[in-house]
């Protein structure tokens, strides 16, 4: 066996090297939840903290879907449940999965109450593709597109939407 | 305009007058409450949960009192309003870092006439919330 010199070593290394292709590609942070059966996600950018335990201080005079307010550090930030905007079946019951997110979007801030914080992940930009033309109108117009974490369908939701038709009286 | 700010005066307080009322614990500026006094069967003050919009609990009128709230943006005849509570009536300084404006979709979508903040406080090592209504706005 022949003893390599540091040059043959080098041009080997030079070689393996132009195999490798740089593939980064723009990421996207998402927050993944669960509401329900269903997999939805936030960017992350919108989403300030997740809180595993909060206690909720109930307001009176306020929808089903305002579930009341938490006290953040000092700061007052409301709850909002996204099931009836989404018209999806709320079976919650606050269970230890439950998480709220706080969110920022259309200028304002809420607590958002989800299932189950599912992953924070980054994913590629390409994963994430259009929203299908078969998804329900209601749906359509929250939904920034959609992708597929461990074989399941996310749909990613654009909060500033949320909150604005949320305080519009959607929900 | 906002004469504390333009006088560079940092209030630390706020004079509240602190009340029940359909089981929640309400308040009122200081400075909107005229006067007090216990509820007699003849008072034809109106319920204060009523007038918020939050349904009546029926109750006694024993140990119940009667506020008259001053409100600044009516005309004479209108601007005196009396209205029934429930104890304790007590008079508070709310600090200020305490009293909080409404988060916005809440402020969108409550349907209470009148509320303009909310006081988180500790009391007893556990928070309490205090629903703060303007006289002017119910």
């Amino acid at each position: 066996m022949s003893e390599a010199t540091l040059d043959q070593v080098l041009s080997q290394r030079r070689e393996v090297n132009k195999d490798i292709v740089n593939v980064d590609e723009p990421a996207v942070k998402l927050v993944i939840f669960a509401l329900g059966d269903d997999w939805f996600a936030f960017q992350s950018e919108r989403i300030r903290e997740i809180l595993a335990q909060a206690d909720i201080f109930f307001v009176p005079g306020c929808p089903p879907s305002l579930e009341g307010v938490i006290n953040v550090r000092g700061d007052i930030e409301s709850v909002i449940r996204p099931h009836e905007m989404l018209h999806l079946p709320d079976n919650s019951d606050g269970g230890r999965a439950s998480a709220i997110l706080l969110g920022r979007g259309g200028g304002m801030s809420s607590g958002i109450r989800v299932d189950r914080v599912v992953d924070v992940v980054d994913v590629p930009q390409s994963s994430i593709r259009p929203p299908p033309s078969t998804l329900p109108e209601h749906m359509r117009v929250l939904v920034l597109g959609v992708l597929r974490f461990q074989e399941q369908p996310v749909a990613v939701l654009d909060l500033d939407k949320m909150f604005v038709d949320y305080a519009r009286g959607l929900g | 305009m906002d004469l504390a700010a333009e006088s560079g005066v940092i209030h630390e307080t706020l004079a509240v007058v602190r009340f029940c009322t359909g089981g929640w614990r309400v308040g009122v500026e200081a400075c909107q409450v005229r006067s007090s006094r216990p509820a007699t069967e003849e008072s034809p003050g109106g319920e204060f949960a009523t007038v918020l919009g939050l349904p009546a609990v029926a109750a006694s009128l024993l140990g119940r009192q009667y506020l008259a709230l001053k409100r600044s943006m009516r005309d004479e005849a209108e601007g005196l309003v009396e209205i029934l509570v429930d104890a304790p009536v007590e008079l508070l300084s709310l600090p200020v870092a305490t009293i909080h404006p409404l988060p916005p979709l809440l402020a969108a979508r409550i349907r209470l006439h009148g509320l303009r903040a909310l006081a988180m406080q500790a009391e007893a090592g556990e928070k309490a919330l205090t629903l703060l209504f303007d006289a002017d706005t119910f």
